[in-house]
């Protein structure tokens, strides 16, 4: 509250300019733009890596990288783009939309969301760096299971402490959000009116404070393996190498969870707005988010049917991670239903949507071929796998991530985003995403496992697919960067309500939002 | 600062009973509640008495499927 406070009385005043207004920076606004940049960094950084091993994999045999370094990349990649892209960005957009949705001035705790940001470029640089340090960096998958992860070179010291440090992030900017959405709502602005953005963002930050610590606890724990003599995850020692992967997905099922409510928040904002309908059932899809929060610490050993369970545990596992998808369901056909006889029109942001809506399901619809523990027996460590995290990540959480950056553009910039590169972004996204990622559903099927660089004969038409899709996806992100580079300069001039349908107290105020926005309290009826 | 309270009844207490909580939890669990009862829950539910109803309801949750497990291996 103090900084809050400080803020308001000296935000008048010329603050720092420069480089230092950016590092000294208290303002929601400043920090959400910042959160943004960096997770774009990250994703052109994992991306970069994602080429590098669809390049290998083009072709049978191995041409581009050795061995090691392959498994270097793929455990980059899923940390960089799990913890450097996705959760960031979703930060990012908390900070910007979350006091202007709730007509809150700024975040409660204003400096110490400076430092929640701040974190993380040297947690990234920690972890990119540790490319460079002798033996290079973890490659032990970015689940970093035992006992690998207990063996590796110092790269892992370094990957341990950078999710140290995105956890400690993560967890201020948790807090944060639950306090501001908690205490810092306009007069009337209640719970039950408050835009479902704010709602999956308030209970996924419950959900970050709870597994976040888990994460540092089981990372912790490899460290002591590693330098001070226990044995929690050293066979040799006693110790149990699937006690780690119990808590590591313990924290890493509701991780997912992290990564996919947000983006079930920024399609339910932008669904209603382009159907010109309010959002159908409001209450089942608060009601559905919460209930998925709860249930999502049940489920979390169907990624370890493979260890040998005994029966009964695969039984559970397998009847709670259906049950789970129920809720998950139900939210789909509310967006649908919203649809249903609206007047809607298809602006960018809505394609994003829609788009959202029926990969994410593809994705979905494998989780539960997935969770069917004799299957899965099968297609654990396949591709298959991949291709479902895969459309449930990219098709889902970053296409959410860029339906949300079309939408909210013209209030962050004041412009219009291009809608004619805007849809060719969509298409271009839409079309190599399936290029790459379906054929990995056969691959998988047939046998092909992950994580290795080089792979039998018969598999080589749909890796070449693959390969081709994967450089078609990552050079159509390029036009994103156009699209956000042009809109900061300059183009149609957005009005307060940039779209027509749109609801919300973000849109009452002008684009681009000033830099300080509902000092006064704006009253909510 | 602070908004103040969540509804129309905020000044009355929030004394919705231990049935019409668990009524609300359990039907969260399925994803589905009808507009009007929902009205009716946000004036009187209590949040805490929410919260507790949430984690009883995931340990049934986990205790009813675990039977089921047991009837289906015996
Ligand atoms: C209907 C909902 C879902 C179901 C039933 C489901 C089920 C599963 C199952 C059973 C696995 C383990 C497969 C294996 O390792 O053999 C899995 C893996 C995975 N899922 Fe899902 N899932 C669902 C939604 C999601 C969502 C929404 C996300 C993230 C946004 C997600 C991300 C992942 C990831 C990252 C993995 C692989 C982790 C790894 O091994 O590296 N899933 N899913
Ligand atoms: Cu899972």
């Amino acid at each position: 509250m103090a900084a809050v406070t400080h803020e308001q009385l000296h935000g008048h005043h010329p603050g720092p300019t420069g480089l230092m207004r950016w590092i000294t920076t208290t303002n929601h606004k400043d920090i959400g733009t910042m959160y943004m940049i960096f997770s774009f960094i990250m994703f052109l950084s994992g991306g970069v890596m994602a080429l590098t091993i669809r390049a290998e994999l083009f072709q049978p045999g191995l041409q581009v990288v050795q061995p090691e370094f392959f498994n270097q990349l793929t455990t980059m990649h899923g940390l960089v783009m799990v913890f450097g892209a996705i959760m960031p960005a979703f930060v990012g957009f908390a900070n910007w939309m979350i006091p202007l949705m709730i007509g809150a001035s700024d975040m409660a705790f204003a400096r110490m969301n400076n430092w929640s940001f701040w974190l993380l470029p040297p947690a990234a640089v920690l972890l990119l760096g540790s490319f460079f340090v002798p033996g290079g960096a973890s490659a032990a998958g970015w689940t970093l299971y035992a006992p690998l992860s207990v063996q590796m070179g110092m790269g892992m010291d370094l990957a341990i402490f950078a999710i140290h440090i995105m956890g400690i992030s993560s967890i201020m900017g948790a807090i944060n959000i639950v306090v501001t959405v908690l205490n810092m709502r306009a007069p009337g602005m209640t719970l039950m009116k408050m835009p479902l953005f704010c709602w999956t963002w308030l209970i996924t930050a419950y959900l970050l404070i709870a597994v976040m610590p888990v994460l540092a606890g089981a990372v912790t724990m490899i460290l002591t393996d590693r330098h001070f003599g226990t044995s929690f995850f050293n066979a040799a020692g006693g110790g149990d190498p699937v006690m780690y992967q119990h808590i590591f997905w313990f924290f890493g099922h509701p991780e997912v969870y992290i990564m996919i409510l947000p983006a079930f928040g920024i399609v339910s904002q932008i669904i209603p707005a382009f159907a010109r309908k309010p959002l159908f059932g409001y209450a089942s899809m608060v009601y559905a988010t919460a209930s998925i929060a709860i249930l999502s610490f049940a489920v979390w050993a169907h990624h370890m049917f493979a260890t040998g369970m005994p029966a009964a545990g695969q039984l559970f596992f397998m009847y709670a991670t259906m049950l789970i998808a129920v809720p998950t369901g139900v939210k789909v056909f509310n967006w649908v239903a919203t649809m249903w006889r609206g007047a809607m029109t298809f602006e960018t942001p809505m394609l994003w949507a829609t788009g959202f809506i029926f990969v994410f399901t593809m994705g979905g619809f494998t989780g539960l071929i997935c969770a069917i523990a004799p299957i899965d027996i099968q297609v654990q460590d396949t591709y298959y796998v991949v291709a479902h995290f895969h459309y449930v990540l990219v098709a889902g959480s970053l296409f959410a991530l860029f339906a949300g950056a079309y939408y909210w553009l013209p209030k962050w910039t004041g412009h219009m985003p291009s809608e004619g590169l805007g849809k060719l972004h969509f298409w271009c996204s839409i079309v190599f995403f399936n290029i790459t990622f379906f054929p990995m559903h056969f691959l998988g099927l047939a046998g092909m496992p992950r994580r290795i660089p080089d792979y039998a004969l018969q598999f080589a038409d749909f890796n070449a697919m693959a390969s081709i899709g994967a450089f078609g996806f990552g050079l159509s992100q390029l036009i994103f960067l156009v699209v956000v580079v042009k809109c900061v300069r300059g183009g149609e001039r957005a009005a307060a309500r940039a779209w027509e349908g749109a609801e919300g107290l973000e849109w009452t105020v002008p684009s681009p939002a000033p830099h300080h926005t509902f000092e006064e309290a704006p009253i909510v009826r | 600062m602070n908004a103040g309270g969540d509804g129309p009844s905020h000044d009355a207490p929030r004394r919705a009973g231990f049935w019409p909580t668990m009524r609300a939890v359990l039907w969260s669990f399925f994803g589905v509640r009808k507009r009007q009862a929902y009205l009716d829950d946000a004036g009187s539910l209590n949040p805490l008495a929410v919260v507790a109803a949430g984690v009883l309801a995931g340990a049934l949750f986990v205790i009813v499927i675990a039977v089921a497990v047991q009837v289906v291996l015996a």
